[in-house]
């Protein structure tokens, strides 16, 4: 039986934590006071990982770009049916989400939440894949591709992810093309839930109202009974990606009102320890909140010039192997903007980080962390995300604590170079004023 | 059922003040922040830009606080309180809504004082914004309207919301319910520094306001804000209370419009007959949206998406303000009539037979789920009320959960006849990227 243990967390919330059969990591937040009750399990596994594990480590074989996606949809149909339409008679709604490194399944319920539970569980670990089931889910993918294709700020995001790296898979569209799904088969989808979908390289996640004990209790003997092989978690391979970016610009024409600028800064530093990981993204992310927040200079000097508007955005991503800063706008004039931004940022590493600036920053970061509690879901997320990073949710604040202007000034000037940069740009087509 | 025990408002502690604003209150220790949300309505009308600009004037400065830097700043300076501004439509209305969201002091380091501050800076933004001679200053404000603009013109960039508002052009015409939100781009061209004071003194002191709070509040504290922020009291006509429109005239109408894309979205628009609707016919509307398009269990995703691989979405949703029932699909352009079959004959098969059990049973529990799911955020909350409030149907969510349970077969039937034949339907289509499909699973060319 499952032993539970209490995470602790500043904000007192009640977290609990076991390890079930097959190496399973449970974590439970128990909120009586609300209605509905979410329950989430993720694997560590994503688009990223376009080739299947070799022994010793080594790459192994490479599967066609957007399998990871493609098995996202194919495991909600087994060999009773349609898995959406058992939690729908359970009273819940369901979903799934695939991201780089990281596919995620999840469902929301006021009633049944054992029943549900056991559910998500089961069809999680039963794959069934026909050739016929396949080539169904080939023509609904599709056209999810062809949605995303006419998504302008999914377009010049995955454009400039192509210029920034040269062969690391980030640069693969999540989804794959049109052609790459074609090439997917059921052998294939198996190979790919067998070696990825192993208990120990995933985390269940249940928050909302329900009993604790037996909801664990629960979910120790549905997979106690449930067949699995022997597995571990997962570590990426090495990519071998080199510090320059692929290319310095792409630009195309597209159906848009005005231009849509992305801007990206590719991370030369990669962590060496879970901790390192997250102090490279709080350091990166309450950096870009000092530069370029409303309550900058900068911002309020862009916003007056009329190169920005409220679709302006700075943000930064990062797994092990890489990282980068992406700053987003539509503006009518990119190549004006871009320039004003270089500008800005030597200017600004070579003034510093003003402290005051610093403290608003992180006192803004701290904030949001206690908002993160405000549900279930928010907070389930943040711990699946910390459990794959091997990273406690306090270390979130207690990291944010240690920093230090002369952090947020190095990373400025070792990360926003303009030598690591690539801009992608979507120009209106010339025939747009007709519309 | 109307829950009309006096200062009550579905599960919200409800006032009116003196001067006539309605103050609802949902005291809860559920979040970790209290929710402030002031929202103002006024029948949808050719002012919409002028409306819609004024949130967006205010966040420019203040008096004390003259520049959009210094208010993010003092905002900022509160852990991260939230101020943010939305407009949108609800029904004939045109809602303006300012939300302010703080982090409960006790769960920050030294408990600092954070509430009243980020109130009194809401009020700074309301009622003292930078003016020069009675005006928005004339950079900011020619700035603003720009933006607005641009704002206006980048729904093109989302293809859906592009098709579903050229869908309400073509539906609705100059019927305030098909008039865009945010105004049109001439609307915002036309704008002048007059307009835009006009529209911000209707927010201060003549259109009919509501507040609502939820977290750690009593009714008395929301009250005194409410009176230090509306003291002088407001005209009490509900303007936004219109008299439903006769149904729009003409025949039904095809259009289809082409463009660069590779997704098509095809959409329709059924008006449906809203004259004397009792309350369980109300909630058997909701149900019947959702056994029809509401979800992977729903008649259209089952045929579209799963039986015939056509579409990635495949949706239906009712409008009850109005009385309008919309499908909405992306598509491959050949498939562009199939779809329209499959869509017109679950419509008509759900016309001519009652649901079946398990449809029926599994959409009233999603309903119910997804009811009882709002609650579990401070915005849902607030939202629950307000669509009630609107719909002149104000209940707890006990009495909604009871309702939705109590909807049946017989009673789909019954609303289904209220939906008349397909008003418009529209098509943003793209190029055709293979045969049309006429066979289960689709067909590649």
């Amino acid at each position: 039986m499952t032993k539970l243990e209490a995470v602790p967390n500043t904000i007192g919330e009640t977290l609990l934590k076991g390890v079930l059969p097959h190496g399973l990591t449970l974590y439970l937040n128990p909120r009586p006071e609300f209605s509905r009750s979410f329950g989430m399990l993720a694997t560590h596994y994503g688009s990223l990982d376009s080739r299947l594990p070799a022994a010793g480590g080594a790459p192994g074989e490479a599967v066609p770009e957007g399998i990871a996606h493609f098995l996202e949809h194919k495991l909600f149909e087994d060999q009773q049916g349609d898995v959406s339409l058992r939690f729908s008679a359970l009273g819940a709604s369901c979903n799934a989400g695939t991201e780089f490194a990281k596919t995620s399944y999840h469902f929301s319920t006021a009633e049944k939440v054992e029943e549900n539970l056991e559910t998500l569980i089961r069809f999680v670990y039963d794959p069934w894949f026909t050739a016929e089931s396949v080539a169904k889910e080939q023509g609904i993918i599709e056209q999810e591709i062809r949605m995303y294709d006419d998504d302008p700020d999914w377009v010049v995001f995955f454009n400039l992810l192509e210029s920034l790296y040269h062969f690391h898979p980030v640069r693969i569209n999540i989804a794959g093309t049109v052609q790459t799904i074609r090439r997917i088969t059921p052998e294939l989808l198996h190979r790919c839930h067998t070696a990825f979908y192993h208990p120990a390289n995933m985390v269940l996640v249940l928050g909302g109202a329900f009993d604790a004990e037996r909801c664990a209790a629960l979910a120790d003997r549905t997979l106690a009974s449930m067949k699995i092989g022997v597995g571990s978690a997962w570590s990426r391979p090495a990519i071998g990606e080199p510090p320059t970016v692929a290319r310095r610009r792409s630009e195309r024409e597209f159906a848009v009102a005005r231009p849509q600028l992305a801007l990206g800064f590719k991370d030369l530093d990669l962590p060496k320890s879970p901790r390192d990981f997250l102090r490279r993204d709080l350091t990166t992310r309450l950096l870009l909140d000092v530069l370029f927040s409303p309550s900058s200079p900068h911002h309020q000097r862009l916003y007056e010039a009329g190169l920005i508007d409220d679709a302006f955005d700075a943000s930064y991503s990062g797994e092990d192997d890489f990282g980068f800063t992406i700053i987003g706008a539509e503006t009518d004039d990119p190549d004006r903007l871009v320039a004003e931004l270089f500008v800005l940022l030597r200017d600004a590493a070579a003034k510093g980080i003003p402290e005051a600036d610093f403290t608003l920053a992180r006192n803004r970061f701290l904030g949001r962390f206690v908002r993160a509690f405000n549900s279930a879901e928010s907070l389930a997320g943040a711990l699946v995300t910390c459990h794959f990073r091997k990273v406690a949710l306090d270390d979130l604040t207690g990291v944010a604590m240690e920093l230090t202007t002369a952090d947020l000034s190095r990373r400025l000037v070792a990360h926003l170079r303009e030598e690591q940069s690539a801009v992608s740009i979507l120009r209106p087509k010339a025939d747009a004023a007709a519309r | 059922m109307v829950d009309a025990a006096p200062g009550r408002a579905g599960d919200f502690l409800a006032a009116r003040t003196r001067a006539g604003v309605d103050v609802f209150v949902l005291p809860t220790r559920k979040f970790k922040t209290k929710l402030v949300r002031l929202h103002w309505r006024t029948p949808s009308s050719r002012r919409n830009a002028a409306r819609a600009l004024v949130p967006n004037l205010m966040r420019r400065g203040t008096r004390r606080h003259p520049s959009m830097a210094d208010v993010s700043r003092a905002f900022e300076s509160l852990y991260g309180s939230s101020w943010s501004s939305s407009v949108y439509k609800h029904g004939q209305a045109q809602i303006t809504s300012l939300r302010l969201e703080t982090v409960e002091e006790r769960f920050l380091p030294g408990k600092p004082a954070i509430f009243a501050p980020a109130v009194a800076l809401m009020r700074e933004l309301l009622f003292e914004p930078h003016l020069v001679r009675g005006a928005f200053p004339e950079d900011v404000f020619a700035q603003e309207r720009l933006n607005h603009r641009r704002e206006i013109e980048a729904q093109y960039n989302d293809k859906m919301t592009w098709a579903f508002q050229r869908l309400l052009d073509v539906t609705f015409g100059e019927e305030p319910y098909g008039l865009p939100v945010l105004g049109t781009v001439e609307q915002a061209n036309a704008l002048q520094g007059g307009d835009a004071i006009a529209a911000w003194t209707d927010l201060k002191e003549r259109l009919p306001v509501r507040i609502f709070a939820v977290g750690d509040f009593a009714l008395a504290e929301v009250e005194a804000i409410a009176d230090e922020f509306f003291a002088p009291a407001r005209p009490d006509a509900d303007a936004a209370a219109a008299v439903r429109p006769p149904p729009a005239a003409g025949e039904p109408r095809l259009l289809i419009e082409r463009d660069d894309v590779s997704q098509s979205k095809l959409i329709t628009a059924r008006l449906v007959d809203l004259s004397d609707l009792d309350e369980r016919e109300f909630d058997a509307l909701r149900v019947y949206a959702g056994v029809l398009g509401g979800g992977f269990h729903s008649r259209m995703f089952q045929s579209i998406r799963e039986k015939h691989s056509l579409a990635y979405f495949a949706s239906a949703s009712l409008d009850r303000l109005r009385g309008v029932l919309f499908t909405s699909c992306g598509i491959d352009a050949s498939d562009r009539e199939k779809v329209g079959e499959l869509t017109e004959k679950e419509i008509a098969s759900l016309r001519d037979a009652p649901p079946r059990d398990d449809e029926l049973e599994q959409t009233r529990r999603l309903m119910i789920s997804g009811a009882r799911g709002m609650f579990d955020s401070a915005g849902g909350m607030v939202e629950t009320l307000e669509a009630g409030l609107s719909a002149g149907r104000v209940r707890t969510l006990d009495a909604i959960c009871r309702s939705l349970a109590a909807v049946t077969a017989a009673d789909i039937t019954r609303v289904a006849r209220r939906i008349g034949p397909v008003r418009t339907i529209y098509c943003l289509e793209g190029a055709a990227r293979h045969a049309a499909a006429d066979e289960p699973g689709g067909g590649e060319a």
